[in-house]
């Protein structure tokens, strides 16, 4: 298990982990079974069934942290700018808390990805 | 004027849907047959066999383990809902050959999965017991588009042309040009295949949900799936911009605003990856 280096790996605690992270190591139940392959990028589910097997820190890829958490969030200045180019594209009422909601939330996401790459649009 | 059923005359590819997609209904819906009963028409399809294995080995499922088998597939995922995903595989691959008119098939096809992906999630949120059908709902909503686009492409290009000019929605350009919209072509293609009610409503009452009588949550949910996706910009299916919310919808969805963030990141990490499985090696 603590043999073949793949990589940067750092020892997380289950607590700090984030969604998409992804596993430097096999994680195997106390018969040896295997639970979850290295490689498996982390989602909510899997978050969740830690808690549930009380495993308290796992191995993880990287820096310790997922490609998302190096990256700088977007400054609330380039939100908005985002936010002025989208808003024509929503021909009802921004008003309305869910397209207020959904706008705010595409504006970061299109802020994010001019910051780090990604799809920008369709 | 034309009715939107007329437009399904003469497309050969679409006449039905593949037997392997209608032995496994009789399969399904038979109280005698047993599990190992519909993986045996699973297999005689290897084609269908491969994509549905690699469906549910993506991240949207997130299952710690590689499901190696569609007997084991079935034991997780369900016959009802195995029986789902392979309509939603089978059903692309009968639109492979429609020529890119004014949107690209994978562009069309990245949103459709888009809008599954999404209510998909919004139906786990509800605790509904068949979440699949709300995947396979989202992907047939705008169905009824490429057969327009096969069919009368000019009257499309009509329609393009009206909503660029005025900045209404393309379901109201084509409603002005044809008398219907593709909502009402997509409702005629699922009759014509004898798909489930709860199926036909949501796609024929995407942009009305308040107009559904049997299924008017699975149509609200569809409905508010496509504003995520269309406010995202995951593909196009020929709409340039976010259509007016169905204010109904949102209430009838009976979730608080609070879960969009979560649903959003959800639908970013999963929609490529699921169109890449189920849609490209068809359009390939």
């Amino acid at each position: 298990m603590d043999g073949a280096a793949v990589g940067p790996r750092v020892q997380v605690d289950v607590d700090d982990l984030a969604e998409g992270m992804v596993l430097a190591e096999d994680i195997n139940d106390q018969q040896g079974r295997l639970l979850m392959p290295a490689g498996t990028a982390l989602t909510s589910r899997h978050l969740r069934a830690f808690q549930l097997w009380g495993i308290q820190t796992v191995r993880i890829r990287g820096e310790g942290a997922g490609p998302e958490q190096d990256l700088r969030d977007p400054t609330p200045d380039e939100v908005a700018l985002a936010e002025a180019e989208l808003r024509p594209r929503f021909r009802g009422d921004v008003a309305h808390p869910f397209t207020a909601e959904l706008l705010r939330l595409c504006a970061r996401r299109l802020a994010h990805h001019r910051l780090h790459g990604g799809p920008v649009d369709g | 004027m034309a009715r939107a059923s007329d437009l399904l005359k003469g497309v050969v590819n679409v006449a039905s849907l593949p037997g392997v997609y209608l032995r496994l209904s009789s399969v399904v819906s038979d109280p005698r047959s047993s599990a190992a009963d519909v993986g045996r028409v699973i297999a005689e399809d290897p084609g269908l066999t491969a994509r549905l294995l690699k469906l549910v080995n993506s991240a949207m499922y997130g299952f710690p383990s590689k499901i190696e088998t569609v007997t084991h597939a079935i034991s997780i995922v369900g016959t009802a809902q195995l029986q789902d995903l392979a309509l939603a595989t089978s059903v692309i691959r009968l639109f492979a050959k429609v020529p890119p008119t004014m949107v690209s098939m994978a562009s069309f096809w990245r949103h459709s999965v888009a809008v599954g992906v999404t209510a998909r999630a919004l139906a786990a949120r509800r605790r509904e017991p068949n979440v699949e059908r709300f995947f396979v709902a989202g992907l047939l909503h705008d169905i009824g588009r490429p057969i327009m686009f096969l069919q009368a492409p000019d009257e499309v290009q009509a329609a393009f042309a009206r909503a660029g000019e005025s900045g209404m929605p393309l379901y109201e350009a084509e409603q002005a040009v044809f008398g219907f919209d593709h909502s009402h072509v997509g409702h005629a293609l699922l009759e014509l295949w004898k798909l489930p009610a709860s199926l036909r409503e949501s796609v024929q009452h995407h942009h009305h949900p308040e107009r559904a009588q049997r299924f008017p949550a699975e149509a609200a949910i569809v409905h508010v799936a496509d504003q995520i996706v269309n406010a995202m910009h995951l593909g196009t299916s020929g709409e340039q911009g976010v259509p007016p919310l169905a204010t109904a919808a949102w209430e009838a969805v009976a979730l608080p605003v609070t879960v969009l963030e979560d649903i959003v990141a959800e639908t970013e990490r999963h929609a490529e990856a699921a169109t890449r499985v189920i849609a490209l090696d068809a359009a390939a």
